[in-house]
């Protein structure tokens, strides 16, 4: 066996069923020992494409996923993906061609230093330097990758152990990962000490929640308890959003019950979230009063940004169950359902066109009948979808949440829809971001993968446009797109159908071509250029001081 | 502004290829700068490093960042008691 069958061999041995990829010189080994694996092997249209699939499958999934691609341009081109898994805490393991190890260091042809430029953005990182190490650096990788707090793993693998003669075999018996920590009996003494005294808690959740494979808890810690819940971008779902004690998104373009319940609440509840600043907004005025709890898998978060009470790392499942108990909070709970009712979102919007809250609104209301994922890209339509899609389940929602890379999300659902054969995935993208990664629609044309887009053309950058009118005097500067393509001529040049929406009349029509076209559908819908996404709250401000559509709310 | 103050760590890690460049990385990414590095050979397979680092920032982050390493066996630190004059 050589380097390069025995790298295959190792791969199918960690259960691996397909690679996102593209080929070129320092990777051809790998590629052909492809040849004779039941791996099967997507090839799309760039590497950015490949990693984004890769992400893909993993986040619809929570399994490490592969990508791989050549080394120096092939490798660069996957960073983007590596840094934005890496902000996501997404599961996978990422091949890289490399020049043959005798011309590292000698700027050889497409030799470039992806171990090096990787560093900072992975949770682990390997150069393989014989090909009797590949049992063993394979299987790490894949338990460093999907352990613990998830992320991205590289591997760089020069050309000539890809050729190097190797007795070595895939690791048989499998390294047992130590369990999680379990709950700390102090800081949960005091937790429950702060939940029995609180009169007006609530529940901060994030994408830990379903990281940590503790959504049944959750929600059972949450109807126990009776607490409110406000929910991050990636944490959407965890509580359904059509469920009563759900108040909205928290943070930047939070909803008003939501922002005003934080600034309000006398004990926060961070459960599998991070203070991020999208989130907290200013953040010695994010729940000013409050003292704290914070339940989180990843230790290093305690204290990073805000001094807690109450720090409960490991198992985010098992903290719960251990903190569930019936609380008596009624008068709170009253409260932050009034600002639910009188904060609540309409969708009565006066105009012809298409109005994007509103379509998003009834769609998820009829993607109920079987799973449906959304695959979201970058700006005002993604915050739309986080706004008025009321998600089931958190793994429904795909969005580049760190990183808000645009290009994320066509290429996020090829990999989704392969994962998921029976499910319906649907892209909501923009103008901009769709532009990103255009050429993936090659790629569901060549494997038929029935993926559905759903594109909000504003002939702009959108959310940039939104900020320049709102800080920067409305100087607009260069955001205009309105030299957009034909997008319904581009999608048919890619052989996939198209259909374009210009009136709210049709809003049904979308609706039901998303339910029921069986193969991959292109939807060009025209919304007006003008149109925001409020609530806002500006940057670095506090999360009381929410811009509205009529004008500044005070919470 | 936060004083800024130093810490003194000691660290031992995997000599696996690159572990040294990660750890430099994870300390500057952090926002800490590097004042002294001693660099140990501890045996064929570990180093023994001890850095003196200093920021503005806690401490502690640091530490928990580093000992999440899927390179590194131990770390631990000591505030060094001089506190540096800031401009
Ligand atoms: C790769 C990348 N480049 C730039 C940005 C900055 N950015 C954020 S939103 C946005 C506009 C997105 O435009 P579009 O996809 O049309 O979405 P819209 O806001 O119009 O709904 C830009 C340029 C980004 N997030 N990602
Ligand atoms: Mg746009």
């Amino acid at each position: 066996m050589n380097g390069a069958q025995l790298l295959i061999a190792c791969l199918e041995n960690e259960g691996v069923r397909d690679i996102w990829g593209y080929p070129g010189g320092a990777i051809m080994p790998v590629y052909d020992a492809l040849l004779d694996s039941n791996i099967k092997h997507y090839l799309t249209r760039h590497e950015q494409g490949a990693g984004f699939a890769a992400q893909g499958t993993a986040r619809s999934t929570n399994r490490t996923a592969v990508c791989m691609a050549t080394s120096g341009p092939g490798a660069t081109n996957l960073i983007t993906a590596i840094g934005d898994a890496y902000m996501d805490s997404i599961p996978m393991v990422v091949i890289t061609g490399q020049v043959p190890s005798q011309l590292m260091g000698t700027d050889a042809f497409q030799e470039l230093d992806v171990f090096g430029m990787t560093l900072p953005i992975t949770k682990h990182s390997y150069v393989v330097k014989h090909a009797d190490d590949i049992p063993r650096i394979v299987h790490e990788a894949f338990q460093l990758a999907g352990s613990g707090k998830f992320g991205p793993v590289l591997i760089d693998f020069p050309k000539d152990i890809a050729f190097q003669k190797t007795e070595a075999k895939p690791l048989s018996s499998k390294k047992e990962l130590p369990p999680i920590s379990h709950c700390d009996p102090d800081a949960l003494r005091i937790a429950k000490e702060l939940l029995a005294k609180a009169e007006c808690p609530l529940i901060y959740a994030g994408g830990g929640v379903e990281k940590g494979n503790a959504v049944a808890e959750f929600r059972a810690f949450v109807e126990t308890t009776g607490i409110p819940v406000v929910h991050t971008l990636h944490g959407l779902g965890c509580l359904p959003g059509n469920h009563p004690q759900f108040l909205g998104m928290v943070g930047m373009h939070g909803s008003e019950a939501a922002n005003k319940a934080v600034q309000g609440c006398d004990l926060l509840l961070a459960i599998g979230s991070r203070f991020d600043d999208r989130a907290t907004g200013k953040l010695t005025e994010f729940a000013p009063r409050a003292k704290a709890i914070h339940v989180n898998l990843d230790p290093a978060e305690f204290g990073k940004l805000r001094v807690v009470q109450s720090a409960l790392g490991g198992d985010v499942a098992q903290n719960l169950v251990a903190l569930t108990m019936p609380l008596n909070i009624k008068p709170w709970v009253e409260q932050t359902q009034e600002w639910k009712r009188v904060f609540a979102c309409r969708y009565d919007a006066p105009f012809d066109s298409v109005f994007a809250p509103r379509l998003l609104h009834d769609l998820s209301q009829a993607m109920t009948d079987r799973d449906t994922f959304i695959c979201c890209d970058v700006g005002q339509h993604q915050m739309w979808v986080a706004q008025h899609y009321k998600f089931t389940h958190p793994k429904y929602h795909l969005t580049s949440g760190g990183a808000g890379t645009m290009g994320f999300g066509l290429p996020a659902a090829l990999g989704v829809q392969q994962a998921n054969p029976d499910a319906r995935t649907i892209v909501v993208t923009g103008d901009g971001s769709i532009m990103m990664n255009i050429q993936e629609l090659a790629t569901i044309k060549r494997y038929n993968i029935p993926v559905k887009i759903l594109l909000f053309d504003n002939q702009a950058l959108g959310m940039v446009r939104q900020w320049q009118q709102l800080f920067f005097n409305n100087r607009e500067s260069e955001i205009d797109l309105s030299d957009n393509p034909d997008f319904c001529r581009l999608a048919e040049a890619f052989g996939i159908p198209s259909m374009r929406v210009v009136h709210r009349d049709q809003e049904a029509d979308v609706i039901q071509a998303l339910k029921n076209t069986d193969g991959p559908l292109f939807i060009h819908t025209i919304i007006d250029r003008a149109a925001n996404v409020w609530p806002l709250v500006p940057p670095g401000a506090s999360n009381s001081e929410m811009l509205t559509e009529e004008g500044v709310s005070v919470g | 502004m936060p004083p800024v103050e130093s810490s003194q760590l000691i660290i031992h890690m995997s000599r696996a290829y690159g572990s040294l460049n990660r750890l430099i990385g994870i300390v500057r990414q952090r926002c800490f700068e590097i004042e002294s590095l001693n660099v140990q050979s501890e045996s064929a397979e570990h180093y023994r490093i001890q850095m003196v680092v200093v920021s503005e920032r806690n401490v502690v982050h640091l530490i928990k960042k580093i000992s999440q390493m899927a390179d590194v066996t131990s770390v631990s630190a000591a505030k060094l008691t001089r506190v540096l004059e800031t401009a």
